[in-house]
């Protein structure tokens, strides 16, 4: 499974990892059960099981960096942030369901300047290329925004552009114009809701999320129309409430910038990262049952088509040319079918239990 | 001599770029340096209790540049501290007088603040600088260049270098030798550079700096031609792509998106549709 998280720089992807890290592959045991195994290297490997890290840099010119959940982790736990990742990096894990593998994921954190550079004709083709195939080879995209930046602002298109909204807009309404068809599931996640004022947390984060909506309602619009999209709104904290303490300072008062500096001054705890991935595996998984089931029918229509052809006749014919039987094709068609069955059993039990949880928390945009 | 600036970096709030370039620098060469600044951020933990900078030769087919990477003096909008590659870029046809005044050059290096010429906020606005051109005067190098000979006449081996201050003298001493010739060098390389890397000359900066072995390749003298006679500028920089094989899970047989994605295996013979289509043809 393919996850693309977004967002322009700064807005605190690194620190949702290591919060993910953190919650999940920590070894405290989640009550849900669910749980990360983090890979060495990733989940891509050589034919002769050598040198991960050269076939890293072949899966896309981008990905020249492979995420460590060790290195982002202890940092946090020491109160510090993580340090910033300048480039796009592949965080490559596995989830777990009582030690039971539920499926791999590469969860890619493309680097913020990307966003920037997209729509200023920075970008090289190909890079642009290799981005959107990236978005559209994704089971689900993660849309990172800042909560701060959101609410700072009085005037909404300056909130758009600080935190990355707009281009964010532009990015899905392309989309949606060149993909129509397509599925999409995505989520935007509000982050850094530890420094906001109370005003904006209270009664369920209620403004916090009104306001988001507004800052991407281009996005959310085309989500209203495009039934094949599915979207939610989560507010997170990577290191949890009353964890922070924030400087602001205004830089330069004619274009209203901000510079902020935060400290960590207690042990995180974060809260919702989770969420966030049962979303999406969620989802996912529920579009592969979708998915499974078709395949299934299928399976079932062509093995009864088969079985109305079948008599002797058609056995002594395939004797003579030395050709398959038509019991022996059904056999095999079957033991596909059955095999499928079992796969489709063995994961379909997981997807209410992951979006009872995730939707706990998450609102459907539309609901909003 | 001619000069050019160069720097990549990032600005108050925006990503990692390139803020200044020569014109006419190609953008595979573009590419190859930032791949040289991501090796050391990915290790730039080493750095950090170094008194002395990492600084890196790189030639390509039409430039040589000789950089440094290092922390800047300002954090981001964000109050997370930056990081830079900078340095000089000098074209092909200087070449020659590049390799002979780069002891010289590595004096200039350790001096150049970047930020002084280039306004940190100023940039924020801006996308991209051509470098202004610079010009070495190369009588006054003539004098400066030899304070760098020993005055014995023997030269550093590069085994004796180590990656910190005594070690850099030694460098520059040890490029002083007539013997050798233009090529790639790396003074603090991690074990992945000198793995991406075509370098000749790497000292290498690790934690345990006292124990690791320099790296020479034994054909020093003129190991990067000069221009025209390097048939794939590739050649001295990237390594040819491999295969790659995707770890199969067993959700994939349901996967929408990797069914039509690049990641597509190609499936076995006895798919439901092969075996539906070869029971059509049974029939008929």
């Amino acid at each position: 499974m393919k996850v693309t998280m977004i967002g322009v720089s700064g807005c605190g992807k690194t620190a949702y990892m290591a919060a993910l890290g953190q919650v999940l592959a920590g070894g405290g045991g989640h009550p849900s059960c669910f749980s990360i195994l983090p890979n060495q290297g990733c989940n891509y490997q050589n034919e002769n099981g050598t040198d991960i890290e050269e076939e890293i840099d072949n899966i896309s010119e981008m990905l020249l960096q492979v995420g460590d959940f060790e290195n982002i982790i202890a940092p946090l736990q020491s109160y510090q942030w993580p340090d910033p990742t300048t480039q796009t990096t592949l965080w490559a894990f596995e989830v777990q369901h009582n030690n039971a593998t539920v499926a791999y994921f590469d969860w890619i954190d493309y680097r913020g300047g990307v966003l920037n550079d997209l729509f200023q004709r920075k970008m090289r083709e190909q890079e642009i290329k290799e981005f959107l195939a990236h978005v559209i080879a994704s089971n689900a995209v993660i849309i990172m925004a800042d909560s701060f930046r959101i609410t700072h602002y009085s005037n909404i298109n300056e909130a758009q552009v600080n935190c990355g909204a707009r281009i964010i807009n532009k990015l899905f309404q392309v989309y949606n114009k060149a993909f129509p068809e397509r599925e999409l599931i995505y989520l935007i996640v509000l982050t850094k809701t530890d420094v906001l004022e109370e005003k904006w947390k209270s009664n369920s984060y209620k403004a916090l999320l009104e306001r988001a909506k507004q800052v991407f309602l281009p996005l959310i619009q085309i989500s209203a129309t495009n039934r094949k999209w599915v979207g939610g709104m989560l507010p997170v904290s990577a290191v949890g409430d009353n964890t922070v303490k924030r400087t602001v300072q205004q830089l330069d008062n004619h274009r209203n910038i901000i510079t902020t500096k935060d400290e960590i001054i207690a042990f995180p705890t974060p809260c919702n990262v989770e969420h966030v991935l049962f979303f999406t595996l969620g989802h996912t998984l529920r579009q592969m049952k979708t998915f499974g089931n078709e395949k299934i029918d299928r399976f079932n229509q062509e093995i009864n088509y088969l079985m109305s052809h079948s008599n002797y006749l058609q056995r002594i014919f395939a004797f003579l040319t030395n050709k398959q039987d038509l019991q022996s094709i059904i056999e095999e068609l079957r033991k596909e079918r059955d095999q499928d069955l079992a796969v489709l059993r063995q994961f379909e039990t997981h997807i209410e239990c992951l979006l009872d949880i995730a939707m706990q928390k998450i609102r459907k945009v539309d609901e909003i | 001599m001619i000069y050019y600036d160069v720097l990549f970096s990032r600005t108050l709030s925006r990503d990692y770029r390139w803020l200044v370039i020569p014109d006419g620098c190609s953008d595979s060469d573009l590419e190859l340096l930032k791949k040289l600044f991501n090796l050391y951020d990915n290790s730039k933990k080493m750095f950090w209790n170094s008194l002395t900078l990492p600084f890196y030769c790189i030639n390509t087919l039409y430039w040589s540049y000789l950089i440094q990477c290092n922390k800047t003096p300002y954090t981001d909008q964000h109050g997370r501290p930056t990081f830079g590659l900078y340095g000089i870029a000098v074209s092909y046809r200087f070449r020659r007088h590049f390799w002979l005044y780069l002891p010289v050059l590595l004096r200039y290096l350790k001096t150049i603040n970047p930020w002084e010429c280039y306004d940190y906020y100023d940039m924020d606005d801006h996308s991209k600088f051509t470098s202004e051109i610079h010009e070495l005067d190369m009588k006054c190098c003539d004098n400066d260049i030899s304070t760098f000979l020993p005055s014995d006449s023997t030269f550093p081996t590069l085994e004796s270098i180590r990656f910190n201050v005594e070690g850099s003298e030694s460098i520059v001493k040890l490029l002083s030798n007539p013997e050798i010739g233009l090529c790639n060098i790396a003074f603090g390389a991690s074990v992945d550079m000198v793995k991406d890397f075509n370098f000749s000359i790497a000292v290498l900066a690790s934690d345990t700096s006292q124990n690791c072995t320099n790296i020479a390749i034994d054909r020093l003298k003129q190991s990067v031609p000069d221009h025209g006679e390097i048939e794939n500028e590739t050649d001295i920089q990237h390594k040819s792509p491999a295969k790659k094989h995707r770890k199969e899970s067993i959700l994939d047989r349901f996967d929408p998106v990797l069914q039509e994605s690049t990641y597509k295996k190609t499936k076995d013979q006895h798919t439901s549709q092969s075996l539906f289509m070869r029971a059509i043809k049974a029939i008929f």
